[in-house]
């Protein structure tokens, strides 16, 4: 008789524990990709802080090369994963890191740069993506004529924005090299809670080119 | 005595010239390098990619042979792709020795694309670009798979480890690194424009930590209720 009470007292105890622990799975389970949109949106409503979270455990090559242009201008050519510049645009209140390479680790850390487009500071067109949920959220609402200022160690060079376009993410056009200086900046567009293949992009005309000495 | 020692300095300087001239003329270049890409047929955004690696990695001469050799096996790919687009040509070469690699004919400028146009490939009005364009979207796969084998190859005889990732049809990931592990360059090959929307962010770790925690919890649950059933069939009895 004892025992069996024991038993019902172990029933008791175990039944909204399970119960609990199942529902709990379920709601995580079906609630996690809603929540993390959300979270977004919220980040987006409330400026909250853009998220900069550590890259993994990838070793990136730290090592940086100096290089006299023919102009005797002095460039230095980052390693891949490198911050090597801080990207501008008072218009749209934005201030970011500039990182050599596009990879989705590196996007999550700043505005990352096409490694097949132009050196900043070298002649030809030089590409920036960037996500549309943090740092490129604003891209769409600068205007002809703002200014984007990007600025290295070894020079600042300002941009004139030309026009704004849209194109779709199979069409590589806006990536290629140009013979003009120009700066293309990119970002997703027209579907902020998933993916799309939608791109908006910035073309600026370059109007400043300072080496530092 | 004075004309004896002109005549030495005029022997020995004569052998300097020589001497570095010919291993000025002989030494290959990254420039070399570049120029070979954009022979073989590559999109002008790739040889880019080719020649920013190169402004910031350096190389012997002796390994931009063995580039150029690999780049050499890349343009007899491209010129597989050419014989079945351009069938009536009379020579395959002409495509690529007429692309003077450099010189730009600004009539026909978008300012989108590079305007390098080819000496004698002109009669479709066609810019070097374009014709690489063109040479991309009809290879195939496998075409596409050789010519990507041709740089891992390369990459292996010159010291770097470089891995190729297939993330879509003819769509690809390259890895370069180098010999202690470092990541040298992740270039893509195919579709270049960065997937930069919301969704992109959660294909992280995370999403995979709380999928197998439900998992657990539900087999936790699972066994729980079978035990459950178990003891209320015992207590039954």
């Amino acid at each position: 008789m004892p025992e069996n009470k024991k038993k019902g007292k172990v029933v008791l105890f175990l039944t909204p524990v399970t119960v609990l622990a199942v529902c709990a799975a379920i709601i995580t389970a079906i609630g996690y990709t809603p929540f993390r949109k959300a979270m977004n949106y919220a980040n987006v409503i409330f400026s909250a802080e853009i998220p900069h979270e550590e890259v993994s455990e990838i070793k990136y090559d730290t090592k940086e090369v100096e290089d006299e242009l023919d102009d005797g201008s002095k460039i230095v050519y980052p390693s891949f994963g490198a911050e090597y510049a801080t990207l501008k645009i008072d218009s749209i209140g934005l201030e970011a890191p500039v990182i050599w390479g596009d990879t989705s680790d590196l996007l999550q850390n700043g505005v990352c740069q096409y490694t097949g487009s132009a050196y900043i500071g070298m002649t030809g067109n030089v590409v920036l993506a960037a996500h549309c949920n943090t740092f490129f959220y604003h891209l769409g609402e600068m205007q002809p004529g703002d200014t984007a200022v990007l600025t290295t160690s070894y020079g600042e060079f300002t941009y004139r924005m030309t026009e704004q376009t849209f194109f779709k993410d199979t069409n590589n056009q806006y990536l290629y090299p140009t013979d003009d200086d120009r700066l293309t900046m990119y970002t997703c567009y027209g579907n902020l809670l998933g993916p799309t293949e939608d791109r908006l992009a910035v073309i600026c005309e370059l109007v400043e080119k300072k080496f530092y000495e | 005595m004075k004309k004896s020692f002109k005549r030495v300095i005029a022997a020995i300087s004569a052998v300097t010239v020589m001497a570095f001239g010919g291993i000025s003329a002989s030494a290959t270049t990254a420039d070399d390098v570049v120029a070979a890409a954009r022979g073989a047929g590559i999109l002008d955004t790739y040889v880019a990619q080719l020649e920013n690696f190169l402004r910031a990695n350096e190389f012997t001469s002796n390994q931009y042979d063995m580039m150029i050799d690999g780049l050499a096996n890349i343009r007899n790919i491209s010129m597989d792709v050419v014989r079945q687009y351009f069938p009536d040509a009379e020579s395959i070469d002409e495509f690529f020795e007429g692309y003077d690699g450099g010189s730009s004919d600004d009539s026909d400028s978008d300012n989108t694309s590079p305007t390098t146009k080819p000496n004698k490939l002109n009669k479709d009005e066609q810019t070097i670009q374009d014709l690489a364009e063109q040479i991309q979207d009809n290879m195939t796969n496998e075409q596409m798979l050789d010519a990507i084998q041709e740089v891992i190859d390369t990459g292996k005889k010159i010291g770097l480890d470089v891995t190729v990732e297939q993330t879509g049809d003819k769509s690809f990931t390259m890895t370069v690194k180098d010999k202690d592990g470092n990541v040298k360059l992740v270039a893509p090959i195919g579709k270049l424009v960065s997937t930069t929307g919301v969704e992109a962010q959660q294909q992280d770790g995370s999403f995979v930590t709380v999928a197998a925690i439900c998992a657990s919890v539900l087999a936790a649950g699972g066994i729980g209720a079978w035990i459950l059933s178990r003891k209320n069939s015992r207590i039954g009895e």
